[in-house]
């Protein structure tokens, strides 16, 4: 009998909303036991498969569950946006009609722009490369949810940060979902601000367009937080964008 | 276990006694926990200096959701306000989520915390304007200086704190700040740094910043509020104006060095955008943080922590356009409704119905009183049009060079035909320094009544030049003569040896919201003295009324019956016993 190793889905984009993290820690019963079919993140009660003497039957294992590792975010930078701040709702009225660009994620202040580069996952240390941001995010070489195991890709447009250029298809990128299915309404890439050796996740604005939960968004991205172990996740993300 | 904590508390308490080394962190976090934007600026740039990460809180809400942003097993130092805090012993909430906290409660932050840093460079600022708090916070940073709120109230603090530094060895004194605090602090020797407006300020302090760490960045903002970044000194800080970029900002960024800004929030972003269009310099938008209190694994973004500053903004309005007829003048008539004076420049089109247009407007900004209207005049070409459309472009603010706010409105004129006959004329100047105002006599050679608004031009107050003028518009019969005054608080005797004479102005017309003409003079100050006649009168009543008194209390002589003052022994007459 062999089984299908965990198929933990990295697009939590899939997902509908859930509680947080510390559920995972709870193991969770299989939703079915037939290959191929994911299964919803909803607790089931356990099931069985009569097992028939003599009879070998392939028994394909599948669940999701939710990932320690990146948390979404999604948001408009477009028209009259409503955000919430420690003190009370504060409303900001964008002149910029249609935006266009990228929105970057970073968790510290990046001091110069102008060095911003594609993440090269090969890159000598001590410049950021695919085992430290893997380290830094609490993970093994071999998790299912790991950076290069999210990042496969690498197809992308052309884009410009600042006067810096980056060509199609050079960083590591992704696609997250659109409304619960494999999209390519949103590319994702990883870029690294060199200076203070820090990643930058950076998301394709795409104005309005149907998001993971079927309603629009002018942008979603990841962002990879540590959840493993005895850390806790927290990891504060300021999020930028380019005027043009 | 027990045992162990104890000796660790002991051992934090008694570093809290040892200043601060800048070389290495003692703590993780430092969390500012007080409703005076003051503590919370001192606190950020203490932090900032001993390298250790702040946080402030905005809000007493706000308490819970720091929590999320901060790790388990970390160290943090919690510094509160004695008397503003938003939550009462923050560290207590901080122990339950597993971080090792310390609190100091203080009654002057600013003073109590920069005694416990060892760094010889100053910077003196006045609190009442907080956008030279986040001018000079970046320098404040890269030099290792530490940044002093004085005024008149407490100068004499400041000099107890500098006094007993080890050495100084840099000492500024920016912005605006009391003739006292300059006075009182002559003796450090002292770098002034005043160029008259708040981004002439501002560029003198990215220099110095370029100075010590050249960047090709800065942030872009407009000193309205604190923000982590704004405060790390990771980049020099330019203010980029509200909704206009001054000139003096346009003309410094292009051989500055710097191609890339960083706007903080997105309140700016018209005038970020004038900026990356016209220079050509990339500008990226810091807008959003990550929820601090996720909703599940997919979150919408949040706004971003700010603690907001008080400002002070010149609001304007055009409350009339005209056309005069009989003059072929354009007349238009603003209005200052906010508190604190301001300087304008306005630039009107003009496009009559038939398909005229002709353009009008200032050369140099003009002056206009907090409350008070000014008209200004402009000479047109007759215009045939009916219909004549004004759409005026108005560039505005505090200083003839920060002119940050904008003003855009389109009217239909009115049209009149007055020719404005009234006649003034400024027979003298005084100061009363008793009440510390200055009296124009103004005299109405007209025969109509006439209305008027008068400004003192240039007047040097302590180490400040500027003007003043009537806060309303006042009202003078014809043929006849009076006084108006002009306080000017500041204004001590020793500055009326800087002024020996005066520039005043005067603005005036038939029409009270039509001041449509003007007279300019240089007059010399007299000094009002001490008006002394009511005490004269009064004592002279006084003594009437003694005098009055003493005659009706005569005592009659038993002798010869002659009356006698009340002070005598003896009749003065006969001698007889009284």
């Amino acid at each position: 009998m062999s089984k299908k190793g965990l198929g933990i889905v990295i697009t939590i984009l899939f997902l509908i909303v859930l509680p947080l993290l510390a559920l995972a820690a709870d193991p969770v019963p299989p939703a079915d036991l037939d290959g191929g079919v994911s299964s919803r993140r909803e607790v089931s009660s356990a099931k069985s498969v009569n097992a028939q003497a003599g009879n070998v039957t392939a028994l394909f294992i599948n669940a999701t569950v939710v990932t320690k590792t990146w948390q979404g975010y999604y948001g408009n930078v477009t028209g009259t946006i409503v955000l919430m701040n420690s003190n009370n709702m504060s409303m900001y009225d964008w002149e910029v009609i249609n935006p266009e660009g990228e929105v970057y994620a970073v968790n510290d202040t990046i001091s110069d722009w102008s060095g911003i580069k594609c993440l090269n996952f090969s890159a000598n240390s001590p410049e950021m490369n695919l085992s430290s941001m893997e380290a830094s995010l609490g993970l093994n070489g071999n998790d299912p949810d790991g950076v290069n195991e999210t990042f496969t890709l690498s197809s992308h447009p052309d884009f410009w940060v600042g006067s810096v250029h980056i060509n199609a298809n050079e960083c590591k990128s992704t696609k997250t979902y659109v409304n619960d299915g494999e999209g390519t309404n949103f590319y994702e890439l990883l870029l690294l601000e060199p200076t203070k050796n820090i990643v930058v996740y950076t998301g394709l604005i795409n104005s309005s367009v149907t998001g993971f939960d079927g309603s629009p968004h002018d942008f979603q991205l990841l962002v990879g937080v540590n959840g493993h172990g005895t850390s806790s996740g927290e990891d504060t993300y300021y999020f930028y964008v380019e005027l043009f | 276990m027990g045992k162990m904590r104890g000796f660790l508390s002991v051992l934090v308490l008694l570093l809290l006694f040892i200043p601060f080394a800048l070389s290495a962190p003692p703590y993780d976090y430092v969390i500012s926990n007080s409703q005076d934007w003051r503590d919370v600026y001192s606190i950020e740039l203490f932090t900032n200096l001993i390298k250790s990460s702040p946080f402030f809180l905005v809000s007493q809400r706000h308490s819970t959701l720091l929590l999320n942003q901060l790790e388990r097993n970390k160290n943090a130092l919690v510094i509160s306000s004695d008397s503003l805090p938003y939550v009462l012993n923050y560290a207590n909430m901080l122990e339950a989520k597993g971080i090792t906290a310390e609190e100091l409660v203080f009654n002057n932050v600013n003073i109590d915390i920069g005694d416990r840093l060892d760094v010889s460079n100053f910077i003196v600022i006045d609190d009442r304007y907080g956008y030279n708090a986040v001018a000079v916070a970046p320098y404040a940073v890269v030099r290792q200086s530490y940044v002093l709120f004085a005024n008149k109230g407490n100068i004499d603090e400041i000099v107890r704190f500098l006094s007993t530094r080890e050495r100084i060895d840099e000492l500024i004194i920016y912005g605006i700040v009391d003739r006292e605090v300059i006075d009182t602090l002559s003796s450090f020797n002292p770098e002034i740094i005043n160029e008259g407006d708040r981004f002439s300020n501002d560029i003198e302090m990215v220099k110095r910043y370029q100075a010590v760490k050249p960047s090709k960045q800065a942030i872009f903002t407009n000193g309205e509020f604190i923000e982590s970044e704004i405060v790390s000194g990771s980049n020099p800080v330019i203010f980029i104006g509200k909704s206009n970029v001054p000139d003096v900002v346009q003309e410094y960024i292009p051989n500055s060095g710097i191609d890339i800004g960083v706007l903080i929030g997105n309140d700016l972003v018209g005038t970020a955008t004038i900026l990356r269009r016209t220079l050509g310099i990339s500008v990226f938008v810091k807008f959003a943080q990550g929820a601090r209190d996720p909703s599940g694994p997919i979150s919408k973004v949040e706004a971003l922590d700010m603690y907001n500053l008080p400002k002070y903004n010149v609001l304007l309005d055009i409350i009339s356009m005209i056309y005069n007829s009989a003059t072929n003048m354009i007349e238009i008539t603003y209005q200052n409704t906010g508190g604190i004076a301001g300087y304008v420049k306005g630039t009107i089109t003009l496009t009559g119905d038939q398909g005229e247009k002709q353009v009008v407007g200032d050369i140099d900004p003009f002056f206009i009183e907090a409350g008070s209207i000014k008209t200004m005049t402009y000479q047109v070409d007759p215009f045939a049009s009916d219909k004549i459309t004004g759409k005026a472009f108005v560039i505005f603010g505090e200083a003839p060079k920060s002119l940050e706010f904008l003003l855009e409105k389109t009217v239909e004129l009115s049209k009149v035909s007055v020719a404005d006959k009234s006649s003034l004329n400024i027979t003298g100047v005084y100061y009363d320094s008793k009440s510390h105002e200055f009296i124009i006599s103004v005299q109405n050679l007209g025969d109509t009544d006439a209305y008027f608004t008068a400004e003192i031009i240039g007047l040097k107050v302590g180490y400040e030049t500027n003007n003043y003028g009537t806060k309303q518009v006042e009202l003078i019969k014809a043929r006849s003569e009076r006084e108006v005054r002009i306080k000017v608080d500041n204004f001590l005797d020793e500055d009326i040896g800087k002024n020996p004479k005066v520039t005043l102005k005067l603005y005036y017309g038939e029409r009270e919201n039509a001041l449509v003409n003007r007279i300019e003079g240089e007059f010399e100050v007299k000094i009002k003295t001490a008006d002394y006649t009511i005490w004269i009168i009064s004592g002279a009543i006084i003594i009437l009324l003694l005098f009055f008194l003493l005659l009706k209390l005569r005592v009659k002589c038993d002798n010869c019956r002659h009356k006698n003052f009340i002070w005598r022994s003896r009749c003065s007459k006969c001698q007889s016993k009284l």
